[in-house]
């Protein structure tokens, strides 16, 4: 239809003018301290990139982003190689990128260009809703390949399974026969394995980009920000190959956006502080992500003075939390009061604030955690899952229902002693762990379980034993998100559709460590 | 005066309910057969009509894009009550309303008879549970009559209005509304009082 391909064509058009946006402005922040040989190839990349960006906009119809993009050519231009003065076109990047963002939501504001374009013969719809994905011919063709493999395959299943159904059962060919048409048939099937595998792993990486992707937005953040607390400030990145499902780059560039400020901002010391400590006058924040038993690691590194909890204790007592002594660092820095009142003090509009990005985290199954040592440092490390669309999930039976609990959030298995059900907790490794009957708590039993499992769980350090009948298999799992129209049931992360057909629901381990027991006021 | 406009050369039509195949082709039969006469101005609409025990319920066919038998319905723990549960439908996972539960009648067990109505509204589908499903047949807009304010006290949103059918008053339900399905995505429980 007309209005989709116009859609389509405004999305690719948005895309591609957003990665050439992305590498001009970094192309822009590596001039300074850029040696003069190296600054002109950079300053005629930078030139090319806003030309093709001028063109294309003038092909939407979209007159007012190619006057825009007209500008920034001639501010590259003026430049001066011997000190380049970045900042009016680092602006004149923010600006064009806001009224993508207006196209691409369709929004009032866009009426202008929508009318222009209109007058050019075009009417693009609204792009909202639509994502497009970019990907290399090569990746595409790899998996028609496969997928031709597989037809190949399957024909020789066929031939092995036909010639053993075109001699009679009980027959002495049959029988002579049996073990070459068993072979054939589990060599096939090997084979048909290993091209799904193969077809899995091919389809998976479409959705997945560079974790790279996102460093361009940080070495902006972390120079604007460095600028305006006045602090020296170098961003490290390391591991930026690592894949990022692309349905979690938001999430990630969002929850790293506030994890990078706040280094910048509170972590590193001011110089004369620095130096008194003996450290290098600049401070270094350090990116670096890497894969780890199945999901994506990002640690927020910074060499600053570490989190001073009594100030931290101190802030929390003027924004009204109470018993802010007794609560862990991680309470304190997530809780929403104080999160929220940051943003308002420090970066007043710019997306959600701390607390509800990790609310964020959390309901994609990932974690957040911290660890600081004073006048030394802090790290925070950002866990989120691999793969949105597919998780390793143990099975577990309760009162005939079965659920897939993420093994990610798995620590052990145990064994429910007899009578320790009724009990809010069991001892473990040295200390007391809660326990949760998942019966009582979903509402399909009256009272606790004698017997059965515990699995022990652990999200962010908070662990609690969740009681079960029987424990499953361990094995993938494809998540399917629940409709809204479900609500959020606590406890409930998504559903998954096993191999016979039947729809199971996947568990929630953070939710379930932190959900108080049926009967337990707050 | 409503009743002058009612067709009464041809009354609602029924069919067979297999597929929406044959909905759609059913559809576009009396859709072609309308067009044909151009005396005739008033646009009638293809409805769906079920039964909730003994009273008839109707939704317009472009919301229902399939009429399935019950499967699996697995237990969503802690959902909202008129949730059922969710069931495979061809490998996506579709949260089941019980339509009894969600326009406050008695809950019944599910029955032969007993039907999932597959609503999609954009890309979202979601299934409805009810007790027997009747026909496809054509209202004239005309025919629709104002409902009782108290003809559905339980329910979330008062219905469209009433018609009369061969078999006697249907219900019509105004599925957007009683499912949210445009507002705001919230469960219907969360619904204001």
């Amino acid at each position: 239809m007309r209005n989709d391909a116009l859609a389509e064509l405004l999305g690719d058009f948005l895309l591609e003018a957003e990665e050439r946006l992305a590498r001009v402005e970094s192309l822009m922040l590596g001039l300074e301290g850029m040696a003069a040989t190296e600054l002109e190839g950079a300053l005629a990349e930078a030139r090319r990139q806003l030309h093709t960006l001028k063109g294309n906009s003038g092909m939407m119809g979209f007159t007012g982003l190619q006057d825009r993009a007209h500008r920034l050519e001639d501010a590259v231009d003026a430049l001066d190689p011997e000190a380049p003065a970045i900042d009016p076109i680092l602006e004149g990047l923010d600006r064009f990128r806001a009224r993508m963002a207006e196209l691409r939501e369709g929004a009032g504001g866009a009426a202008e260009e929508t009318r222009e374009a209109a007058a050019a013969g075009a009417a693009p719809e609204s792009a909202a809703g639509e994502q497009s994905v970019r990907v290399p011919l090569q990746r595409l063709e790899r998996l028609a390949d496969l997928a031709a493999e597989l037809v190949v395959a399957r024909h020789h299943l066929e031939r092995a399974i036909g010639a053993g159904a075109a001699l009679a059962p009980d027959s002495p060919e049959l029988a002579a026969r049996s073990a070459d048409l068993w072979l054939a048939a589990e060599e096939s099937r090997r084979g048909q394995e290993k091209i799904l595998d193969a077809l899995q792993d091919g389809i998976l990486r479409l959705r997945m980009v560079p974790m790279g992707a996102l460093v361009g937005r940080l070495r902006r953040l972390v120079r604007d920000e460095a600028r305006a607390a006045g602090r020296r400030v170098r961003l490290e990145t390391r591991g930026e190959e690592t894949p990022l499902d692309r349905t979690l780059v938001e999430l990630a560039g969002e929850a790293l956006g506030h994890l990078v400020r706040n280094a910048v901002i509170h972590g590193i010391e001011p110089e004369e502080v620095r130096h008194r400590r003996g450290k290098p006058a600049t401070g270094t924040v350090l990116v670096q992500a890497s894969v780890r038993s199945g999901s994506v690691q990002i640690e927020v590194v910074d060499d600053g003075g570490g989190i001073d909890r009594p100030a931290l204790v101190e802030a929390a007592r003027r924004a009204g939390i109470d018993g802010a002594e007794g609560e862990s660092l991680h309470a304190l820095i997530f809780h929403p009061r104080l999160s929220t009142r940051e943003e308002a003090d420090l970066s007043a509009g710019r997306g959600v604030g701390l607390s509800a990005a990790l609310d964020a985290v959390h309901r994609h199954g990932g974690a957040i955690d911290v660890a600081t040592v004073e006048g030394t440092g802090t790290r925070f490390c950002l866990r989120l899952p691999l793969s949105v669309a597919i998780a390793l999930a143990l099975r577990v039976e309760v009162d005939g229902e079965e659920y897939a609990l993420p093994a990610g959030a798995v620590v052990e298995t145990l064994a429910l002693d007899a009578g320790a059900g009724a009990r809010s907790s069991r001892p473990w490794r040295g200390s007391e762990l809660p326990l949760l009957d998942l019966g009582v708590h979903f509402g399909t039993a009256a009272r606790p379980r004698e017997r059965g499992f515990v699995v022990v769980v652990e999200v962010e350090g908070v662990a609690r034993g969740l009681i079960v009948d029987r424990l499953g298999e361990l094995g993938e799992i494809v998540v399917k998100a629940l409709d809204p129209v479900a609500g959020r049931p606590a406890g409930i992360a998504g559903s998954t559709i096993l191999g016979d057909g039947r729809v199971v629901m996947i568990l929630d381990a953070h939710g379930l460590t932190l959900a108080e027991r049926v009967g337990e006021s707050a | 005066m409503k009743e002058r406009k009612r067709r009464g050369r041809r009354g609602p039509e029924t069919v067979e309910l297999e597929g929406p195949e044959r909905i759609y082709a059913f559809a576009d039969r009396l859709q072609a057969g309308i067009e044909e006469e151009p005396e005739e101005k008033e646009r009638l609409e293809t409805w769906v009509f079920f039964e909730l025990g003994e009273r008839s319920f109707g939704l317009p066919v472009t919301h229902v894009r399939e009429i399935l038998r019950v499967g699996r319905i697995a237990r969503v723990p802690r959902a909202p009550r008129p949730v059922k549960g969710a069931t495979n439908v061809r490998g996506k996972v579709v949260p089941v309303i019980d339509l009894r539960m969600l326009l406050g009648l008695a809950e019944l067990e599910i029955g032969p008879e007993s039907r999932i109505l597959l609503l999609s509204s954009r890309s979202r589908l979601l299934g409805l549970l009810v007790d027997r499903v009747r026909r496809v047949a054509l209202i004239a807009p005309s025919g629709v009559r104002e409902a009782a304010a108290d003809l559905l006290p339980a329910a979330p949103r008062g219905p469209l209005g009433t018609i009369e059918t061969e078999e006697g008053p249907a219900i019509l339900l105004d599925v957007e509304n009683l499912l949210l399905l445009n507002g705001p995505e919230r469960a219907p429980d969360e619904r204001e009082a």
